[in-house]
């Protein structure tokens, strides 16, 4: 059987009608599934210009190719819309149990347009779609929802369940879509979509098998990528995390890293496991980008000594198919809650200055129950903090709450207002960006963002191709979509032998040149990136490397396709180019997207892991959009690699229903 | 394809009663029909049927199985990876995840409600390591 279903779902909420649309062979041969499948529908859907938030706009939740296929860690589920956040086309990436369930349902993806006037849920089981109404669930947290929307479409089976809290009720434009008690499909502000077309969750619950067109050779290359996963490797106790991270930072040379080895890491800690070492090695941000661990020395740090963390988990966290169990379930007052990622310990400590550990975990659960992204969260607080410093933000502003460094209650407090939107919650729940836009008197300059959105807690003073990805990606301000380290990990030169193999050990200042290679570097990881979220990859599962998580070889076997690693590339390139299209469709200068200057060492720090150091952003950017085919100037893809893409030309960017809708639409119910 | 009901069925309802999806419909004493747009497959309908009215999709009539000896789900806790696809796959949600072990944070899937397993073998088609074995 193919592990791809050929058919999507289509939920207008206006009319409150779903239809079904079957989708030819030759597009998920051209563009897999997950994001591929979504750009490739939501490029010629969404019309030019839509409000984000208004009718027009189609959210979609997709399935990637190989979920359910017998492959390992491609549980991931994509959402993807016109970023209310970024204005820019927007996309956001999460695990948990609704990948599989939405195929379960008989689709590869469901795409949502229009407006309902009340709130209402989407529920589909083997009969069908259905809407009803939600109106006792609106204002619940995500937790919330969930367990009630568990108990009230109580079946043979538990349902997946992606939701909204009052983040994306109250449109805050950093809000996120929860799955499973709180994993998070968190950037581009997509659960503002949901808010504003009031569609309080998506509950799935369905049961079809699933399958490929290979079973026993998806069985034999999945034993051995599991082999690679699971074997023990003793690792040091958590307070040599630092001293790891030390060492690195020591070393003259830089190492070519093998994500073999983070592997173990994630096994034992999770995410949480580099915390400590990454503020140590110059990963991590320190007080709004602007300290460094000579700030955030050891003492403080020891706060996030990933032991402790370790010390509150009860059992691993497993998202669909995964392996490795990088999660963990925590006690937390009296109830459960996923254990905080690295991202939020950074952005709620490091990057603030903090040390309170229990404050995190309070500030984490409070954020998943919100559905507010954790990243842009901590980042817009760490401008206000910075705000408040400088005089540009007064207790006039925050109702006599001071705001220093260091000061987790005052975080939490803000916290809560943001959730709220309350007081000054109510600028903040916009992103860092509007606020210093609100509050002007030069506060853009330290509002550490690209194109609106607030970046990950990875220092491109420490790896430049944070700098170039995060300002070159079409969803802007992304750390998941390329580094020179996650080149390094993937490994694609022993698959794609036209792509270069990095030196075991190079001098440290050869990062920061602006070269072919570093080009062609970061074109392969996009190229990639695109093609596993295409296929629902995990990027902790690609970064075993392609080598040792055979996804070229499960995507022919899966398919019975006979590609090879060489044309999988190029289906991430089309993916990556069509997702640049949209935002050239939607008149965006593409320069504009580039991150604040600070986070890429403009001015250089003066002390610390990262000092003195600069990233050539403009010369990166250029050989970038030179080396992948668009124009180097603009970031505009080239009519001849658009040609040689084979992206076909925006034809009408209004759905007609006799050019989709194949099926007879289901009756809304609004009685529940 | 879907299974399918016969002129054979007796309409006795056996098959409603244990169909996951709810696919089979029909009056008591009267022929049932298999939607077919529903039916995942799981034969089950086929295993309790006494009038042997009952094809599969590949259209070969299914045999009638005693319930104690409809298989179940046995996990290899050695090749298991705790994936949890397993438990996905499961369409009468009789799979759930064990205890972590002391040594091993990673807890297993087990056949929770065996009562409830109706021999599907989904979560064995599911599982990406083979660790499922239909006994
Ligand atoms: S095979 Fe399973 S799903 Fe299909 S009708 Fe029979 S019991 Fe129902
Ligand atoms: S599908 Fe297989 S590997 Fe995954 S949890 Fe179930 S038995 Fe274990």
């Amino acid at each position: 059987m193919k592990p791809y279903r050929g058919r999507i779902l289509w939920v207008d909420l206006t009319t409150g009608t779903c239809t079904n649309e079957e989708i030819a062979e030759s597009v998920y041969h051209a563009y897999l599934g997950g994001l591929g499948l979504a750009v490739s529908i939501l490029y010629n859907r969404i019309p030019a210009g839509a409000d984000p938030l208004g009718p027009d706009n189609v959210l979609a939740f997709v399935s990637g190719l190989l979920t359910g296929s017998g492959s390992l860690f491609t549980g991931r589920w994509m959402a993807a819309a016109k970023s209310p956040l970024t204005g820019t086309w927007g996309d956001a990436n999460c695990g948990g149990t609704l990948s599989p369930t939405i195929k379960q349902c008989g689709y590869d993806g469901i795409f949502v347009t229009g407006v309902s006037d009340h709130p209402v849920y989407l529920y589909v089981d083997s009969h069908g779609p259905e809407l009803r109404d939600a109106t006792g669930l609106w204002g619940m947290d995500t937790i919330e929802t969930e367990e009630t929307l568990k108990k009230l479409v109580a079946g043979n089976r538990e349902p997946s369940v992606a939701c909204i809290g009052p983040a994306g009720e109250r449109l805050s434009l950093i809000a996120g879509i929860s799955n499973d008690g709180g994993r998070m499909a968190a950037r581009s502000g997509l659960g503002a979509i949901m808010g504003s077309k009031m569609l309080k969750a998506v509950v799935l619950s369905g049961s079809r098998p699933m399958g490929s067109e290979n079973p026993e050779e998806m069985l034999r290359l999945s034993r051995v990528c599991a082999r690679h996963v699971t074997q023990d490797i003793p690792l040091p106790p958590g307070r040599a995390m630092p001293l790891l991270g030390a060492l690195l930072r020591h070393l003259p040379a830089t190492m070519r890293m093998d994500g073999g080895l983070s592997i173990p890491m994630f096994r034992k800690w999770g995410t949480c496991g580099m915390d400590q070492a990454s503020v140590e090695w110059g990963d991590t941000p320190v007080r709004n980008w602007s300290g460094s661990e000579k700030d955030y020395h050891r003492r403080l740090s020891n706060a996030i000594d990933p032991d402790r963390i370790l010390a509150r988990e009860q059992r691993k966290y497993h998202c669909y198919s995964c392996p490795l169990g990088c999660g963990g379930i925590c006690a937390w007052q009296g109830s459960e809650t996923h254990k905080p990622e690295y991202e939020t310990i950074a952005a709620f400590n490091a990057l603030l200055m903090c040390t309170d550990l229990d404050a995190v975990f309070a500030i984490n659960d409070r954020l998943n129950r919100a559905g507010m992204d954790t990243i842009s969260a901590g980042g817009t607080i760490a401008w206000a903090l910075e705000a408040w410093e400088k005089g540009v933000i007064t207790s006039a502003d925050t109702d006599g709450l001071e705001l220093h460094w260091g000061d987790s209650a005052a975080a939490l407090r803000l916290v809560d207002l943001m959730i709220a939107r309350e007081g000054i919650g109510e600028l903040l729940a916009d992103g860092s960006l509007q606020a210093a836009r609100h509050f002007g008197h030069g506060s853009e300059s330290f509002a550490i963002q690209a194109g609106g959105q607030e970046i990950a807690m990875h220092d491109p003073r420490l790896d430049p191709g944070y700098a170039l990805h995060a300002s070159v990606e079409p969803t802007p301000g992304r750390h998941t979509t390329g580094c020179q380290v996650y080149y390094d990990m993937y490994r694609l030169w022993t698959r794609v032998p036209s792509l270069p193999k990095p030196r075991l050990l190079s001098a440290k200042r050869s990062k920061y040149r602006a070269d072919a290679a570093q080009a062609a570097i970061a074109v392969a990881n996009s190229c990639f990136t695109q093609l596993y979220n295409g296929a629902g990859l995990c990027m902790f599962g690609a970064m075993l490397g392609v080598d040792r998580i055979p996804v070229f070889e499960w995507l022919n076997a899966a398919t019975g396709w006979h590609m090879t690693p060489a044309e999988y590339m190029t289906v991430g390139r089309r993916i990556q180019t069509v997702r640049q299209l949209f935002n050239v469709r939607e008149g965006i200068d593409l320069r504009s997207l580039a991150i604040n200057p600070r986070a890429a060492g403009h001015p250089p720090l003066l002390r610390g892991a990262n000092r003195g150091r600069s990233v050539q952003l403009t010369a990166l950017m250029r050989d970038y959009w030179e080396h992948i085919g668009w124009d180097p100037e603009t970031g505009v893809p080239s009519p001849s690699t658009i040609a040689e893409l084979g992206i076909a030309p925006l034809t009408d960017t209004t759905r007609t229903d006799d050019t989709v809708c194949v099926e007879a639409t289901l009756e809304t119910d609004h009685g529940l | 394809m879907a299974y399918n009901i016969d002129k054979k069925c007796i309409g006795c309802g056996l098959c409603v009663r244990v169909c996951p999806v709810t696919a089979i419909r029909g009056q008591l004493h009267a022929q049932h029909t298999v939607d077919a747009a529903v039916c995942i497959e799981c034969g089950v309908c086929g295993r309790v049927c006494p009038a042997s009215a009952i094809q599969d999709a590949t259209g070969s009539t299914c045999a009638r199985l005693k319930h104690e000896d409809w298989p179940q789900p046995d996990m290899d806790d050695t090749l298991c990876v705790s994936c949890i696809a397993c438990i996905q796959a499961c369409p009468v949600g009789c799979l759930g995840l064990g205890r972590p072990g002391p040594r091993d944070p990673h807890a297993r899937p087990i056949l929770k409600m065996p009562d409830r397993c109706i021999g599907c073998g989904f979560c064995y088609g599911a599982c990406p390591v083979g660790a499922i074995t239909m006994k």
